[in-house]
């Protein structure tokens, strides 16, 4: 037998009510509980409210310990934006950002642009916040905010340090060419991994 | 699962077998899947497939597409290339390490 929309709407508030708070992840387990709840009710002969609550009983521990392993899954976004760096176009990048940083903090100093860059950073952290907070208001996906905590430790980093690597020239040149860098590098990254994302779950977008 | 390291550790091969052998499936009908081919002996819990396929969706073995199936979303997932070349590896490894285990659990039959 299968389930009602109704029926498919109270397994998803359920598993919502138990933490599956990324849309991507619950859909997939509404799938999955929604499977075993019919089969349930077919073999036997159980209406929908008995075979759910009978289920729950039996799987609950497990299902909540699969939406807990998601809380520590690091390694893969942080082994992706490794890779998506190395490719001529973002070593491209890096080069010239070096060699601008270089050419601007000889002739200017690092007190007028040393501070300018840190600007732009916020300027881009913040803007890039409020488009990442745009994208997940509605509904939080787990592919998408993956990746946007790398973003936010760059910036504690960038906030922890930059007083100490913008005292000499030469560290002020390395310290903001390697930010810059990495802050655009990733806002690609990102942007990558969104059209990834669009195009293998299409249906969402639809 | 049946509690055993031995088979978490094949956990994601078992997986890649299927999907080379059905060309794309549903987290619920691989552990059906794997239900009727060891006629209950082994039972993939949802703790253990959902982690394990999400990890090979990042890793780029797998690929994975969604549609609205039976009033709800369904996410299917198919090896990808990649993944294609990887189980071939990892099917080979783990046939070597059935022989070697079989070497020395039970040399005469190992002959």
């Amino acid at each position: 037998m299968k389930l009602s929309k109704e029926s498919i709407q109270s397994i998803d508030n359920y598993l919502k009510h138990e933490g599956f708070v990324y849309f991507d992840i619950r859909m997939e387990m509404v799938d999955h509980v929604a499977n075993a709840v019919e089969e349930k009710m077919d073999a036997e002969n159980l209406n929908f409210y008995d075979a759910f609550k009978s289920y729950m009983i039996a799987h609950k521990k497990e299902i909540v310990k699969q939406n807990k392993e998601h809380g520590f899954y690091f390694k893969e976004p942080i082994l992706n934006f490794i890779k998506f760096c190395f490719n001529p176009f973002i070593f491209l990048m890096g080069g010239l950002i070096f060699f601008s940083l270089n050419f601007l903090l000889t002739k200017f100093g690092i007190q007028n642009i040393g501070n300018s860059i840190l600007w732009v950073i916020l300027i881009i952290y913040l803007v890039f916040g409020f488009w990442h907070f745009l994208f997940t208001r509605k509904k939080m996906y787990f592919y998408v905010e993956k990746n946007f905590w790398i973003l936010f430790v760059f910036f504690h980093i960038t906030n922890f340090f930059k007083s100490s690597f913008n005292s000499e020239l030469q560290s002020a040149i390395i310290f903001n060419s390697l930010i810059l860098f990495l802050f655009l590098s990733f806002i690609l990254f990102y942007f990558s991994e969104i059209r990834k994302f669009r195009t293998h779950y299409e249906y969402l977008f639809e | 699962m049946k509690n055993s390291q031995l088979y978490k550790g094949s956990l994601n091969t078992i997986i890649m077998k299927l999907l080379e052998e059905k060309g794309r499936m549903y987290g619920y009908e691989i552990t059906q899947k794997v239900k009727e081919i060891t006629k209950g002996e082994l039972n993939i819990t949802e703790g253990a497939l959902y982690p394990a396929l999400h990890k090979l969706e990042a890793e780029g073995l797998l690929d994975v597409e969604v549609e609205k199936v039976d009033n709800r979303l369904r996410k299917y997932y198919k090896l990808t290339e990649k993944g294609t070349t990887e189980t071939v590896n990892r099917l080979a490894e783990l046939e070597e390490f059935i022989k070697n285990m079989q070497t020395i659990v039970n040399p005469k039959l190992s002959y």
